[in-house]
């Protein structure tokens, strides 16, 4: 280690320096606070060995420019002094020493207390060699998020379904860890969409992998997909499949126990007729659906378990004949739960607000309208995934 | 010769032979090495007293100094010398300018004691 000594009287220069190489350290001498202070700047300094009156800038000023304006933990600095008084310790702590000695000093306990120092520096700088490894560790391992978080985002739906019969939107706006949330929705065959938000337990890497393993078996796609039922002798894609039954599929096919993770996830899912406006759905654990029609707003809560808690759960279906100009809104947890500064929650009230009065605007501007109140809400910063979806009917299919 | 006497370590009241074999042991090059800088701090100091009657800020100072140093060296009538200056300038005693000068005498025969135990065997 290095020891620089800020000591303008000779033999406390000499004592010192005999004491700091006797246990093994380079001494750097500065004769003045001045002095000192360029050599603290020009070298790295383990141990720094102050006194109090020095010409020029004075010990404890000293100390208080090295604190101060090199906010450095990295050196162990004690002020070495011939004054008595209670004040002058106190005001040597205050300013930033680690340790205080009166002269004239036993040289014995000068290097005990050097030892202290010693024990410190070598504390400080393995954990700042960890910390460095952590930094590094954590560079990459944030590159790795972002690609995932990109692989992601490439599932957010590209394309809606085009139908003169029905309009779609969606928003996701996920929080600063990986999303938990994912949404879709697709047209799986000429007659029906899907649409469905799903959210994973927690957040980051595990509850992603989940979310994309999910965002797959959920695909129009994809022929394992568990959107569509097996098809008829001869034909291509099978027919769609109640949404109760996909739910029931999930529930067999994750269970908490099955997974390292533990993870468990809730959904709601349904299914629209194009051709009649029959909306058929189920929810696993999932906040409750809001049904809009004409100025009137409301959350159809049907409580049922999440995903992945019992093996044989069985799901309900519900079913809503939209009229023209209803609204299907379906959101995770992340919109009403999203909390102020002050810990308040958005709410309800606050949603089912948002969406009447939004009831004139074109469905993609009311799910920004409502995306923007919720981030606003929570000062920018969404502790958990934002997802919303939402169909309307405009009706004109042939019943 | 009284000179051959001197140098017996009990001999030398002005410098603390204990305080001495604290700071170097038997290590007689450091010995001389610290006797050696103290030395040159009693004459570079005792040198500037004419200054310092003028400059009562600076003559604080160094008498603080020489009060550190002569505290390492167990010099304790420097020290006491050094301490009673600055009482007396501190309470704006009469004496101060008297005091300046026993200082001074004290620096100097701190320093010549310093010369003779580091030039004894």
């Amino acid at each position: 280690m290095r020891a620089l000594i800020v000591e303008d009287e000779a033999t406390s220069v000499a004592l010192l320096r005999r004491i700091i190489e006797g246990m093994g350290h380079e001494a750097l001498i500065a004769r003045s606070g001045e002095e000192g202070w360029e050599a603290f700047q020009a070298n790295r300094i383990h141990l720094l060995l102050i006194d109090w009156v020095l010409p020029g800038i004075s010990g404890p000023d000293l100390v208080r420019m090295i604190r101060q304006k090199t906010g450095t933990r990295g050196t162990y600095i004690l002020l070495v002094t011939a004054k008595a008084d209670r004040a002058s310790l106190l005001e040597a702590f205050e300013a930033g020493a680690d340790d205080y000695l009166r002269k004239p000093f036993d040289p014995h306990e000068m290097m005990a207390r050097l030892r202290v120092g010693e024990r410190y520096i070598q504390a400080y700088e393995a954990l700042s060699g960890r910390v460095a490894d952590l930094a590094r560790a954590n560079q990459k391992m944030k590159k790795d998020l972002e690609a995932a978080s990109k692989v992601q985002g490439d599932l957010l739906p590209a394309r809606l379904p085009s139908s003169p019969s029905a309009r779609f939107a969606w928003k996701a706006r996920p929080c600063e860890d990986l999303a938990g949330d994912t949404l879709n929705i697709l047209q799986i065959d000429q007659r029906h969409a899907v649409l469905y938000v799903l959210d994973v337990s927690g957040h980051g890497v595990a509850a992603s992998l989940m979310s994309v393993t999910l965002n797959r078996l959920l695909s129009a796609a994809a022929n394992d997909s568990l959107l569509l039922g097996d098809p008829a002798p001869g034909e291509f894609r099978g027919p769609p499949r109640p949404p109760h039954q996909v739910l029931a599929d999930l529930n067999a096919r994750f269970q908490m126990g099955d997974s390292e993770s533990n993870q468990y996830f809730t959904i709601i899912l349904a299914l629209l007729d194009l051709r009649t406006g029959l909306l058929r759905w189920s929810s696993a654990g999932h906040p409750g659906a809001i049904h809009q029609r004409l100025g009137e707003a409301e959350i159809l809560e049907r409580p049922a378990l999440p995903i992945g808690f019992v093996p044989d759960a069985e799901y309900e279906e519900h079913t809503l004949q939209l009229e023209p100009g209803d609204r299907f809104f379906l959101y995770s947890d992340g919109v009403p739960e999203a909390g102020s500064r002050r810990g308040e929650h958005y709410g309800d009230d606050r949603l089912l607000e948002n969406i009447r009065s939004c009831a004139d605007a074109p469905l993609d501007d009311a799910l920004s309208s409502i995306a923007i109140d919720v981030e606003l809400w929570s000062n920018g910063k969404p502790e958990d995934d934002i997802s919303l979806v939402a169909a309307e009917w405009i009706g004109g299919g042939d019943a | 010769m009284d000179a051959v006497d001197d140098r017996t370590p009990d001999a030398f009241p002005l410098l603390d032979p204990a305080r001495l074999e604290i700071l170097a042991g038997d290590d007689r090059e450091f010995l001389a090495e610290l006797l050696g800088a103290f030395e040159a701090e009693c004459v570079r100091h005792a040198a500037q007293f004419e200054a310092w009657a003028a400059d009562r800020d600076a003559a604080l100072k160094a008498a603080h100094t020489l009060k550190g140093a002569s505290r390492n060296m167990g010099a304790d009538r420097l020290a006491a010398a050094a301490e009673a200056f600055e009482a007396a300038v501190k309470d704006g005693a009469a004496d101060a300018a008297t005091r300046l000068a026993a200082l001074q005498a004290e620096a100097l025969a701190a320093a010549a004691a310093a010369r003779l135990r580091r030039q004894s065997p």
